[in-house]
């Protein structure tokens, strides 16, 4: 990958040269996010698509919470020091205005407020998937703080994602039906110009969007749009329909930054083992694993 | 005949599971193109595709075969009518053959209680099997007498005396343990951590056949049934610093002609976090399943190569001199999903198993109700894997009391 996208000094200089110039005649406009029109991909070969490929990351504090979000002091303070504040945010979401259904509202509350609550007898629907390193969902896995991969061939795509060893297999002709609901959904893919567009249905009701408890139902679809912006950028919006917990469709939008790191790779946080006392650790006592009944 | 041709025959008995073997070996794929040189649009070798992944090979070489290294044809028609020609491991065949008739008179017992809504509850016998099983996807039948090729008599080499050591250290610690006092008493597959890990994981089981090869310039990636995607870096790197260790490990890969090579160091220390389930030397259910040693020193050598469309060969190699006392090496084929290739669209699904997991909140509640029984359970299986660690210190006493092992 670093041979492909090696940083071209004489380009920068001749942008560089080309923005010291407009902006002495007043010219300079600056970047909107977006606003991609000037810029032409690499191909993959042997296509006419652009070249998706490679690590990425959103660099958002979205996967706190997807709106708006002042500084918190987070969950433990007095175990964790400032190591799990909540930073502050600007939200990813279009307008800033989740349309929740007035009755559904309050799931979300609740979900904030039992976010790091386990409940062994309802595992699976009690407290933040992701606490207990469970599959992310589309898009959470997106903007988790985490890089992933994607793979791109001619008639394939693949995303593997850092966090859980997530991924997803997004065929890019003949589009199918899911089997059954899954977590990560079931995703059929198409070009539209340079944008590579994710249409992604057949989720489970389990995932959320964020730690601030924003949920779905299984009637959730998604489509995403991955548009490549520059050689380190992609736009990643993804637009969330859910009639039964939304009024109206909405949409987020966030940059993607290519990780340009010499020999970058994806490890792995297959963090199932990290998870377990906090999942079943009720289950052996008070004093922990190990406790009781040695 | 082509395979006999490309494949020196090793793949004569080339059949899929619905094809009777009274009808000519070999004559699938005939009409096909050749992909094996094919490239992709990128020139790399095109290794693209979905693979069924399962062999009906015997792991070791049964003593049946003495020391051939191919059954007959009639002596694979007899595998077959013995039910053996299933995804075997070096499990004993008659003991598993028996076992699998115990469960199907198990279900059928219960046929007739009434239907909770389980999925699943109500199938019995071989129906339950078949609700499992994966076809309309089949391995080729290769008449090979064992995986293993190296050593030359299809057995995998001893253990050393550190790792046979190592063994009976874990066994010592965990004698007050009951089957579940904790999640970590459980095996790693029940704790949804890996399956078999690599490179048992490689090879596809009745219930999860296939792996799905997709490149792109730069990188081969593997998307595995058990929940990852294993991805693979073509080119000149070297492995990550000795303080990055993962449980599937980091794997490197270039080219030699038209075969990837693909070599994977940094394990996980598995002796840390392996726990014996069901009487394998360090979890899983036999050596064949999960490597038994630190990773330290673990070293894979995956060497994949297109034969021809329908069939990609894969050998790998397992070098770790602290485990054993020499390398090992298998030869396997994968072969083509001919449901996609039909044009029908096929993917691995999702594999969400620490999701779901209540099997671990029952098992640790059920061993703290009746620890007694938890604690008798779990003896139990100590015993057998004490008579395997016997056996393994004898094969170790032997080999070292041969030739070979005297000059080490």
């Amino acid at each position: 990958m670093g041979e492909r996208h090696r940083f071209e000094w004489r380009s920068l200089l001749l942008v560089t040269a080309v923005a010291i110039g407009l902006a002495t005649f007043g010219l300079f406009v600056e970047p909107v996010l977006g606003q991609t029109e000037t810029y032409v991909a690499p191909r993959l070969p042997g296509t006419s698509n652009p070249d998706v490929s490679g690590i990425w990351q959103a660099f958002t504090t979205a996967n706190w919470d997807i709106q708006d979000h002042g500084v918190d002091a987070g969950p433990f303070p007095r175990m964790l020091g400032v190591w799990g504040a909540q930073p502050p945010g600007r939200g990813v979401v279009e307008g800033n205005v989740l349309p929740y259904r007035p009755e559904a509202l309050a799931r979300k509350k609740v979900n904030f407020e039992s976010r790091l609550t386990v409940d062994v007898d309802n595992v699976n629907t009690v407290g933040d998937p992701e606490a207990k390193c469970y599959l992310p969902g589309v898009p959470r896995a997106t903007y988790m703080p985490f890089p992933f991969q994607i793979i791109q061939s001619t008639d394939k795509v693949v995303i593997a994602y850092q966090f859980a060893s997530a991924s997803r297999t997004i065929p890019l002709t003949g589009s199918s039906e899911p089997p059954v609901d899954s977590w990560m959904g079931w995703s059929n893919g198409h070009w539209e110009g340079d944008t590579l567009v994710v249409e992604v249905t057949g989720f489970n009701e389990l995932s959320w969007f964020d730690r601030a408890g924003n949920y779905h139902s299984s009637a959730l679809q998604v489509v995403e749009r991955y548009t490549p912006m520059s050689p380190y950028h992609l736009i990643y919006e993804a637009t969330i329909e859910d009639p039964n917990v939304f009024t109206r469709r909405w949409t987020i939008k966030m940059p993607l930054y290519r990780r340009i790191e010499d020999d970058m790779r994806l490890l792995e946080f297959k963090c199932v083992d990290l998870a377990e006392e906090y999942v079943y650790g009720g289950l052996v006592g008070e004093t922990g694993r190990d406790g009781g009944v040695r | 005949m082509k395979y006999l041709s490309l494949t020196t025959g090793l793949l004569v008995g080339a059949l899929a599971v619905s094809v009777p073997l009274s009808q000519p070996i070999a004559a699938q794929g005939q009409d096909q193109p050749d992909s094996a040189g094919s490239r992709t649009p990128w020139g790399d070798p095109d290794l693209q595709g979905i693979w069924d992944t399962r062999t009906y090979t015997p792991f070791e070489r049964p003593a049946e075969f003495g020391a051939r290294e191919f059954m007959s044809a009639e002596e694979a028609a007899e595998r077959e009518r013995l039910g053996l020609r299933r995804v075997v491991s070096d499990d004993d065949d008659d003991a598993v053959a028996e076992e699998l008739v115990q469960q199907d008179v198990q279900r059928y017992a219960r046929s007739d209680a009434p239907d909770d809504g389980r999925p699943g509850f109500r199938i019995a016998g071989a129906e339950y099997n078949a609700f499992w099983s994966a076809d309309p996807t089949s391995p080729r039948l290769s008449l090979r007498t064992s995986q293993i090729v190296d050593p030359p008599d299809g057995q995998m080499p001893s253990l050393t005396r550190d790792a046979l050591m190592t063994w009976e250290a874990r066994e010592s610690e965990r004698r007050d343990r009951s089957q579940a006092d904790d999640w970590e008493d459980r095996g790693l597959s029940e704790r949804c951590i890996t399956r078999n890990g690599l490179p048992g994981e490689m090879l596809g089981s009745s219930q999860q056949p296939l792996k799905e090869i997709v490149q792109t310039p730069g990188y081969v990636s593997i998307v595995m049934p058990y929940g990852y995607v294993r991805i693979i870096p073509v080119g000149e790197q070297e492995h990550l610093g000795s303080a990055i260790r993962q449980w599937n490990g980091d794997s490197r890969g270039r080219w030699e002609g038209d075969t990837l090579v693909v070599e994977t160091a940094n394990f996980k220390n598995t002796v840390e976090n392996v726990v014996p389930a069901h009487g394998g030397p360090f979890g899983g259910s036999a050596h064949v399943h999960y490597y038994p040693g630190t990773g330290d020193t673990l070293r894979l050598t995956e060497r994949f190569t297109r034969v021809d469309r329908e069939t990609l060969e894969y050998r790998y190699t397992v070098e770790d001199p602290n485990v054993f006392v020499s390398s090992w090496s298998t030869i396997n084929f994968f072969t083509l999903d001919l449901w996609a290739l039909e044009g029908n669209q096929d993917r691995l699904f999702e594999y969400a198993c620490h999701e779901h997991n209540y099997g671990m909140v029952n098992a640790i509640r059920a061993a703290r109700t009746d620890r007694q029984w938890a604690l008798d359970e779990a003896a139990r299986e100590a015993a057998i894997r004490a008579r395997e660690l016997g056996e393994k210190w004898e094969r170790l006493r032997a080999w070292e009391a041969s030739a070979e092992g005297g000059t080490r």
